[in-house]
């Protein structure tokens, strides 16, 4: 499953990075106490921005999902798990950063 | 656990606004058999094939595995896999890969230009080649049903009747339901045919002349 929605979320991963990283530079890229400020807008931006590719492929690229379906997933599962897996990787890294950054 | 030997629909309606296109269809398709559908342009053949795959919804639907009804096919896990009409591989994926994926395994003694390909990006293969890899792709699945959306479109005669002799090969594992324009094909390899006509599905018992009395086929 995790390869199948690895698979899934390399189509369009790079946007909703340069979304997110680009709205945490926007402000600033805080990493003292207003970084905890920063962790809802961060969350709505990055699932705004996954409404946009959701209702982008939904409208031009529907024949893309069989090759996953094929495979036994429903489009709703491989959102699903991308979204979490998108989830986990920007906060990972975020935070891994911000430790960095205190750090050094 | 009971090995999968029919496939089973009916009750299908189908409506795109105030027009019926599928109404009172039944298919039965018995494993280790060649089911075909023929019907003219738009009767709905590749919509019967997506709601029998559950990637389509009908208005109403009766899709059943070994007699059980499932709500949706392709969510049963290695039940059934489906080939449609456009590319099914992702544009970028090597061949090689894709195969991998759906855990096929082409020889090199059965396809001389299998290392010429192999290594390629879907892309990067003609119309023929892609349709070919990706027909046996699906023809070859380690699943017990496979759907095939006109699987000979753009392949060459010598492609067609490599295709047509996997077919056959494979039906000593699968069921096979096939559509394609290229009726004296399926007319060859098809165990049974139905025709769909004003919505309905028929099952043909003298097909070659069925197909010309219900006016598939020129007189």
């Amino acid at each position: 499953m995790l390869l199948v929605v690895l698979h899934f979320y390399k189509n369009f991963w790079i946007i909703l990075h340069v979304v997110a990283w680009g709205g945490w530079l926007a402000v600033g890229a805080p990493v003292d106490e207003e970084w905890w400020g920063m962790i809802a807008p961060l969350f709505w931006l990055k699932l705004a921005s996954y409404g946009v590719v959701w209702l982008l492929m939904q409208t031009f690229s529907r024949q893309g999902y069989l090759f996953y379906q094929n495979l036994g997933y429903s489009p709703t599962a491989l959102f699903v798990g991308a979204f979490g897996l998108d989830m986990v990787l920007f906060f990972t890294l975020l935070t891994a950063i911000r430790w960095s950054l205190l750090l050094f | 656990m009971e090995p999968i030997t029919i496939l089973e629909i009916d009750s299908v309606e189908l409506s795109f606004d105030e027009r019926k296109i599928l109404q009172s269809v039944y298919l039965k398709i018995p494993r280790y058999q060649i089911t075909s559908i023929l019907g003219r342009n738009g009767c709905g053949k590749s919509s019967l094939l997506q709601i029998v795959f559950g990637t389509m919804r009908a208005t109403h639907k009766s899709v059943r595995v070994n007699g059980r009804y499932v709500e949706s096919l392709y969510r049963q896990g290695n039940v059934a896999r489906y080939l449609p009409q456009h590319p099914l591989t992702p544009s970028s994926m090597k061949v090689k890969e894709a195969l991998k994926w759906y855990g096929v395994e082409l020889t090199e003694a059965k396809y001389d230009k299998l290392p010429a390909l192999i290594s390629q990006r879907m892309e990067e293969l003609s119309g023929g080649e892609r349709r070919f890899i990706e027909a046996l792709m699906v023809l070859l699945s380690p699943v017990p049903f496979v759907l095939l959306d006109e699987p000979f479109t753009n392949l060459a005669p010598i492609y067609v009747e490599a295709l047509k002799q996997h077919i056959v090969e494979q039906k000593q594992n699968k069921g096979i339901l096939i559509t394609d324009h290229l009726y004296r094909e399926v007319l060859d390899i098809a165990d049974q045919n139905y025709l769909i006509q004003n919505g309905s599905t028929y099952l043909l018992t003298n097909p070659r002349q069925e197909l010309v009395d219900r006016g598939y086929l020129p007189g």
